[in-house]
C-alpha cells in the first residue's frame, strides 16, 4: 500500500513538470507580455520599468528563465506577480480558500440533490420521482453555467430580491452569512455535477438492486430500506465516488466563469487576470495549483477505493 | 472467419430499438429544426444578422417583422440565433471529430504497443486531464487570437485524452481475443489487425462517446464567447451574444434570454439523442463509459 | 405689543429654518461611505495606474497640491503655496501642524509626528525610486530649504509638473519611519500617511476599510468610507440599486447613467474630464505612409454619425488631440481640417492606386485585395469602430475591426505590428506630447509619426510654464500633426460617477480621489 502511494506520487512529478513546461512555453512565445503591457501605458515611467525588466531577470533567455523558476519552485519560492509585485504564494493563499469555499459548497449542494434523487428514482422506478429525477439531471447537464448563473440572477437576486448575488460577503462575516452568499454561484457551479451524479446514482443502483445478493436479501425478509442502504448503495457507491473525483477536477476549471458573475474573488479570477497581463510567475502558480488539488484528489479517491473495496489489489 | 460486431450489421433492428426511446425522438426532432435552420439561414432570414438599425433598438418581438426583436444594435435576433447555429453545431461536429480522431490514434497505438508508447500517451493523457481546462483554453485563446479556427482546434486539444482512454481500453480487452492472436500467426502486418481488426470494433463506444462529447464542445466554445475569447463580435456566437447581452440586463433581458435558451436546447437535444443511443447499441457499453 | 414681538420672533424662526433647510443643512457627522472599487489586489504606491489603488491612496495620504474639480487647476493641499523663482526651480511651502496617522505598529496612540520638508523630500525621492507606472519627469535636485519648505530643480522647465494630473499630483507623502520598520510590503499592508482617512484593514480584492483621522488639518466628517471590491460593472449597478454600497466613482457602461439619471434615489454626477478616442495611423506602413490616403480615408467617415449612436450627450466630437478641460491647447478650430466628403476621399484614392479590380465590391489596391483591420481594445469604443468599419464596407472598403486582448494590442502596437488602430488618452496634459513627440517612438507615439517641426513646437513648448504661451505652440503643432491626418480623433468620452442621494459633495477623481479638501467635504445625510 505505501509502496503504491510512492509510485503514484511519484508519477505525478513528470506530470506537473509538463504542466508547468508548456504553461511557460505558451506564454514564452506568446506575443504581448508584462513589461510591454506597462510600456503601454502612457504616464509609464521607462527607466524604472527597464530596470524592474533587468531585476526580474527578464532579459534573459526563456530557457534560463524556465530553470531559474523550476530551480526556486523546488525551495518553494513562487517567485513575485509582476503586475501587483506581491509573493505569488501569498496572492493565492488568499484566494484559494474562496475557490475552495465554493468548490466544496457546490459539491455539497450537488451530492444534496444527486444521491436523494438518484435513490429515490431507482427505488421507485417509472414514478414521477424516477422522470423528474432523469429530467433535473439533463437539465442541469445541458444548461451552460454561465446561462444558470444569470438566470439566477435576474430571478432571485434582482425580482425577488431574496439572495445577495455576490459570491462572497466583504469580511468580517459569519458562517451563516457566508453561506447565504454562496448559495447561487454552488447551485450554479454545481448543477452540472448533480446532474451528472444524479444519473449515475440511479444507473448504479438500478443495477445493484437487481444484482443477486439483494434478491437474496430481500428474500431474507430485508426491508427494502434495508436492501437500498445496506446492500445497494454500498455497491453502487464506488463508481459515484470515481465519477465525483473526476468532476470535482472540472468543478475547480469551471469556478472562473462562476467567479467572474458573482464578482467571488477566487483562484480562477487571479489566473484569468494574471493571463490576461501575461504575469508569468503569477500563471504557472496558480495552474500548478490547480493541477496539484485536482491529482491530489485523484489520489485520496484511489485510497479511499483500497479501504473500500478489499477486493482491489495493488501490488 | 471475419465476425464485426458494428452498428452496421442490424442496423434495422437497432432503429427500432432507438424508436422506443421517446426522448431520443424529440431530441432528434429538435436537433433537426436546429439543423435546417442552420444550413438553410440565408434562405429563411429576412434580415442581415450583421445589419445595425440603431432607431429601432430592443424592439420587442414581433413588430416590424422582427421575429424575436432586436438587440442593442437594431440587429435581427432572429438572424443572428440562426446564423449562430451555423457556428455552434460547425464548432461541435469539428471539434468531436478532430478529438475523436487524434485520440482514437493515439489510443489504438498506445493499447497495441503497450510499453513506452504506452506509457508516453498515458502521461500526455494525465498532463491534459489536470490542466485545469478553461485556463489552459483561456491562456491559448488570449494568446493566439480569438477566431473559429483556433477555438476548433483548441478544444480538439481538451477533448481527445478521453477518446485517447476509451479506445485504449476496447484495444487491451480485445487483444488477447483468438482471432487476434490468429490473424498476427498468419503473419498479418500489424497495421492490418489494427486497422481491419480492433478498430471496426471500437468504432460503437466512439460514436457514443462523440454524441455525447458534442454538447460538451457546444458548450465550451460559448462559455469561451461568454468569457470574451472564442469567437468575436459581430459574428454571432451565441456564448458571446449572451455576454453582450449581460450589460443590458437592467434595461432588456431579452438579449440573455434567447442565446442561451438555443445553446441550452441544442445541447439538450444532443444529450437526449446520446442517451437513446447508448442504451440502444449497448445497455452495458454504459458502464465501460462511466 | 408682545404678540407682534412673538410673530415677529416666530417669523424669523421659520425663516431661519427654511434658509437653513433651502441650503442643504449643516454637514452631519458619522456614517460609512461605501465606495465600489473593481479592482483592489496591492496597496503598492506607483506600480499600476489601476484608478482604484490610485483613488484609495488619495483618500489615505495627502499630497502636495489637488486639481480644482472646476478647472483642473492646481490648488494647495498639503502646500499653501508655491512659486518659480526662475523657470527651472519649485518652492513649496507646507502647511504647520499636520500630523501623520497615529494607533499604528509605526506611530503608536497619541504620537504626534509632524509632517515636515524632509518627509517631503523623502517622499519625493522614493517616488523617482520605485515608480514604475507614474514619473516626474527630469528632476535634477530636492532639498529641504528649512522645516516647511522644499526646493524642486528640474534639468528643463517643466510646465507639466503641477499641471498634470499624473505627475507631481501623484506624489504622496509618506513617512520615512514606517518604510524603514515596515518594508516596502509591509508598507503596502498597513499604509501610514497624513490624509483624512487612515487605515484600518485590507482584505485583497474583497475590501478595504479606511477610518476617520479625527486630527487632520480640515473637519471630517464620515466615520468610515469603504472600497468593496465588485469587479462587474453590472454587479456594481446593482449593488447601488440595492443600497450595498453608495457610489459608483467610474461608470463604465454609459447606457446606465440614463437610467440612473432618471431614478431621483441618485445623482449621476460628470466629472470635469474624460478620455480621449480616435482612429491612429502607423505611418511608416504602405498604403497609410502616404498622407493623402490617411485624408482620402477620413474623408470617408461620417464620424457625428457614428459616435453620436454610441455616446449621445455622454461625449464630444473631437477634432484635435486635446480635450477642452485641459488648460492650455484646445482648439475647436481644428474642426475645418475634417470634412465628412465621400466623393472627394473615393477620387483621391482612385488616384493612388484604389480599384475595384475584381469585381467584388471591394477596392483593391495596384490589383492586390485591400484590407483595412482596425485593432482595438475591448471597451465602449469597439461599437463606435464597428460602425466606422461598416461605413467604410459601404463605401467599398473592405474593413473589420479586431477586439484584441490587451497585452497583445500593447505588444502589436509598440512592434508596430499594426496599420490601423485604436488610439486612446486619458487625455491630461501630457497625452499630446507623448503621442506624437518623435522621442516617444517605442513608447506611446505608437504611430511611429517623426516630423521635425512638430518635435521643435514640442520641445519649444516643454520651456514655457505660461498657459497662453504653451498653448499658441500646441496649436500649432495640433494643426501640423492632424494636416498630416497621422490620427483621425473620433469623440472625447466624458466620465460619470453615480452616488445615492444621501451622499453629499461627491467629485468624481481626477488625479485622486478627493473626499476632503478646501473645495468639498463628503458627508452623509441620512
Amino acid at each position: 500500500m505505501g509502496k503504491y502511494l510512492a509510485r503514484r506520487i511519484l508519477t505525478t512529478i513528470p506530470v506537473l513538470v509538463g504542466i508547468s513546461f508548456i504553461v511557460f512555453a505558451l506564454v514564452s512565445f506568446a506575443p504581448g507580455d508584462s513589461i510591454s503591457l506597462m510600456l503601454s501605458n502612457e504616464t509609464v515611467n521607462v527607466e524604472n520599468v527597464a530596470k524592474l525588466k533587468a531585476e526580474l531577470g527578464l532579459d534573459r533567455p526563456w530557457y534560463v528563465q524556465y530553470v531559474s523558476y523550476m530551480g526556486k519552485l523546488v525551495k518553494g519560492d513562487m517567485g513575485r506577480s509582476v503586475q501587483f509585485n506581491r509573493p505569488v504564494a501569498e496572492m493565492i493563499g488568499e484566494k484559494i480558500g474562496n475557490t475552495f469555499k465554493l468548490t466544496i459548497f457546490s459539491c455539497f449542494v450537488s451530492l444534496c440533490i444527486a444521491i436523494p434523487l438518484g435513490v429515490l428514482a431507482a427505488a421507485r422506478r417509472r414514478s414521477i420521482f424516477d422522470y423528474s429525477a432523469t429530467a433535473i439531471a439533463l437539465v442541469g447537464v445541458s444548461m451552460p453555467s454561465f446561462y444558470l448563473g444569470l438566470l439566477l440572477i435576474l430571478f432571485f437576486g434582482l425580482r425577488l430580491g431574496w439572495l445577495p448575488i455576490r459570491g462572497l460577503p466583504t469580511y468580517d462575516s459569519t458562517f451563516l452569512k457566508q453561506i447565504r452568499y454562496l448559495i447561487l454561484p454552488s447551485i450554479t457551479l454545481g448543477s452540472s455535477m448533480a446532474g451528472i451524479l444524479t444519473r449515475l446514482t440511479r444507473a448504479t443502483m438500478i443495477e445493484a438492486l437487481g444484482q443477486d445478493f439483494a434478491r437474496t436479501a430481500r428474500a431474507k425478509g430485508q426491508s427494502e430500506m434495508g436492501v437500498l442502504f445496506k446492500h445497494a448503495f454500498p455497491n453502487a457507491f464506488l463508481p459515484i465516488l470515481t465519477t465525483f473525483g473526476m468532476q470535482f477536477g472540472s468543478l475547480l476549471g469551471g469556478a472562473v466563469i462562476i467567479e467572474t458573475i458573482f464578482s467571488l474573488p477566487g483562484l480562477g479570477m487571479l489566473a484569468m487576470n494574471a493571463v490576461k497581463f501575461r504575469d508569468l510567475p503569477l500563471i504557472q502558480g496558480t495552474v500548478l495549483v490547480f493541477a496539484v488539488c485536482f491529482v491530489a484528489v485523484m489520489l485520496i479517491v484511489d485510497i479511499l477505493y483500497v479501504f473500500i473495496d478489499p477486493r482491489i489489489r495493488y501490488d | 472467419m471475419k465476425k464485426r460486431n458494428t452498428i452496421f450489421s442490424g442496423a434495422p433492428r437497432l432503429l427500432k430499438v432507438f424508436a422506443r426511446h421517446k426522448l431520443g425522438i424529440v431530441g432528434l426532432i429538435a436537433l433537426s429544426a436546429f439543423i435546417v435552420i442552420a444550413v438553410f439561414a440565408p434562405a429563411l432570414v429576412r434580415f442581415d444578422p450583421y445589419t445595425m438599425d440603431l432607431e429601432h433598438a430592443f424592439v420587442p418581438a414581433g413588430s416590424g417583422g422582427h421575429l424575436l426583436g432586436t438587440d442593442n444594435f437594431g440587429r435581427d435576433t432572429f438572424s443572428r440565433l440562426a446564423y449562430g447555429a451555423r457556428i455552434s453545431l460547425l464548432i461541435g461536429i469539428v471539434v468531436v471529430t478532430l478529438a475523436a480522431v487524434v485520440g482514437t490514434i493515439l489510443g489504438l497505438l498506445s493499447g497495441y504497443y503497450g510499453g513506452w508508447v504506452d506509457f508516453t500517451v498515458m502521461r500526455l493523457v494525465e498532463v491534459f486531464y489536470s490542466f485545469p481546462f478553461l485556463i489552459l483554453v483561456i491562456a491559448v485563446m488570449a494568446i493566439l487570437g480569438p477566431s473559429i479556427f483556433n477555438v476548433m482546434w483548441v478544444l480538439g486539444l481538451v477533448h481527445w485524452p478521453s477518446y485517447a482512454r476509451l479506445v485504449r481500453g476496447q484495444v487491451l480487452s480485445l487483444r488477447n481475443i483468438e482471432y487476434i492472436q490468429a490473424a498476427k500467426t498468419t503473419g498479418c502486418g500489424d497495421a492490418r489487425i489494427i486497422f481491419r481488426h480492433i478498430m471496426p470494433n471500437t468504432i460503437t463506444p466512439i460514436i457514443v462517446q462523440a454524441t455525447l462529447g458534442i454538447p460538451g464542445a457546444i458548450l465550451s466554445s460559448a462559455a469561451l464567447g461568454f468569457l470574451g475569447f472564442g469567437v468575436q463580435q459581430p459574428t454571432p456566437e451565441w456564448g458571446s451574444m449572451v455576454n453582450e447581452g449581460k450589460d443590458y440586463i437592467l434595461l432588456n433581458s431579452d438579449m440573455i434570454l434567447w442565446p442561451g435558451l438555443c445553446i441550452f436546447l441544442v445541447v439538450l437535444s444532443f444529450n437526449f439523442i446520446g442517451d437513446a443511443l447508448r442504451d440502444t447499441l449497448d445497455p452495458r457499453l454504459s458502464k465501460q463509459l462511466k | 405689543m408682545f404678540r407682534k414681538t412673538f410673530a415677529a420672533i416666530v417669523l424669523t424662526a421659520l425663516l431661519l429654518g427654511g434658509a437653513t433647510a433651502a441650503f442643504g443643512a449643516t454637514p452631519r457627522s458619522g456614517g460609512t461611505l461605501k465606495v465600489a472599487a473593481s479592482s483592489l489586489q496591492s496597496l503598492q504606491l506607483y506600480k499600476t495606474a489601476a484608478n482604484d489603488i490610485t483613488d484609495s491612496q488619495s483618500v489615505i495620504f495627502d499630497t502636495l497640491f489637488i486639481l480644482s474639480k472646476d478647472d483642473f487647476k492646481p490648488i494647495p493641499s498639503l502646500a499653501e503655496k508655491w512659486t518659480n523663482p526662475d523657470p527651472l526651480t519649485w518652492v513649496f511651502s507646507i502647511k504647520k501642524g499636520v500630523l501623520f496617522h497615529d494607533d499604528n505598529p509605526v506611530f503608536p496612540k497619541g504620537t504626534r509626528r509632524e509632517v515636515t520638508a524632509d518627509d517631503v523630500v523623502y517622499s519625493i525621492e522614493f517616488m523617482q525610486k520605485t515608480s514604475t507606472a507614474y514619473t516626474l519627469g527630469p528632476i535634477t535636485g530636492v532639498k529641504a530649504l528649512d522645516r516647511y519648505t522644499v526646493e524642486i530643480t528640474t534639468k528643463t522647465p517643466q510646465p507639466f509638473l503641477v499641471n498634470d494630473p499624473n505627475r507631481l499630483c501623484r506624489m504622496c507623502i509618506i513617512p520615512k519611519e514606517a518604510i524603514d520598520k515596515l518594508g516596502e510590503d509591509g508598507f503596502a499592508k498597513h499604509p501610514i500617511g497624513s490624509g483624512p482617512y487612515k487605515f484600518k484593514s485590507f482584505s485583497p480584492d474583497s475590501g478595504l476599510l479606511l477610518v476617520k483621522n479625527a486630527f487632520y488639518r480640515l473637519p471630517v466628517y464620515l466615520d468610515a468610507v469603504e472600497f468593496v471590491v465588485i469587479p462587474d460593472p453590472l454587479a456594481q449597478s446593482i449593488a447601488l440599486q440595492s443600497g450595498e454600497i453608495d457610489v459608483i466613482k467610474h461608470l463604465f457602461n454609459l447606457e446606465m447613467a440614463d437610467s440612473f439619471e432618471k431614478n431621483a434615489k441618485f445623482n449621476v454626477v460628470k466629472s470635469g474630464g474624460g478620455s480621449y478616442r480616435g482612429l491612429g495611423f502607423n505611418t511608416t506602413v504602405a498604403p497609410y505612409n502616404n498622407p493623402a490616403v490617411r485624408k482620402a480615408l477620413s474623408m470617408l467617415l461620417d464620424i457625428d454619425t457614428a459616435y453620436k449612436a454610441i455616446i449621445g450627450d455622454h461625449g464630444e466630437r473631437a477634432y484635435g488631440q486635446v480635450p477642452p478641460w485641459v488648460p492650455f491647447g484646445y482648439d475647436p478650430s481644428l474642426k475645418d481640417l475634417w470634412s465628412y466628403d465621400p466623393a472627394q476621399g473615393l477620387k483621391i484614392l482612385a488616384a493612388n492606386g484604389f480599384k475595384d479590380q475584381d469585381g467584388d465590391g471591394f477596392l483593391d489596391l495596384n490589383g492586390k485585395p485591400f484590407k483595412i483591420e482596425i485593432k482595438t481594445l475591448a471597451g465602449s469604443q469597439v461599437k463606435a469602430l464597428t460602425i466606422l468599419a461598416t461605413q467604410l464596407r459601404e463605401k467599398g472598403i473592405n474593413a473589420s475591426v479586431l477586439t484584441q486582448d490587451t497585452a497583445v494590442w500593447a505588444d502589436d502596437l509598440l512592434k508596430g505590428n499594426t496599420t490601423v488602430f485604436f488610439d486612446y488618452s486619458f487625455a491630461g496634459t501630457t497625452g499630446f506630447h507623448s503621442l506624437f513627440h518623435g522621442s516617444m517612438i517605442g513608447a506611446a507615439n505608437t504611430h511611429f509619426y517623426n516630423n521635425p517641426e512638430v518635435n521643435k513646437l514640442l520641445d519649444e513648448a516643454l520651456t514655457k510654464v505660461k498657459f497662453d504661451e504653451l498653448s499658441s505652440l500646441w496649436k500649432k503643432a495640433q494643426r501640423l500633426v492632424f494636416k498630416d491626418t497621422v490620427g483621425i480623433p473620433l469623440y472625447f468620452e466624458y466620465s460619470y460617477a453615480v452616488a445615492s442621494k444621501k451622499v453629499v459633495d461627491f467629485v468624481p477623481p481626477w488625479g485622486g480621489l478627493t473626499l476632503v479638501s478646501s473645495e468639498n467635504n463628503v458627508w452623509l445625510n441620512k
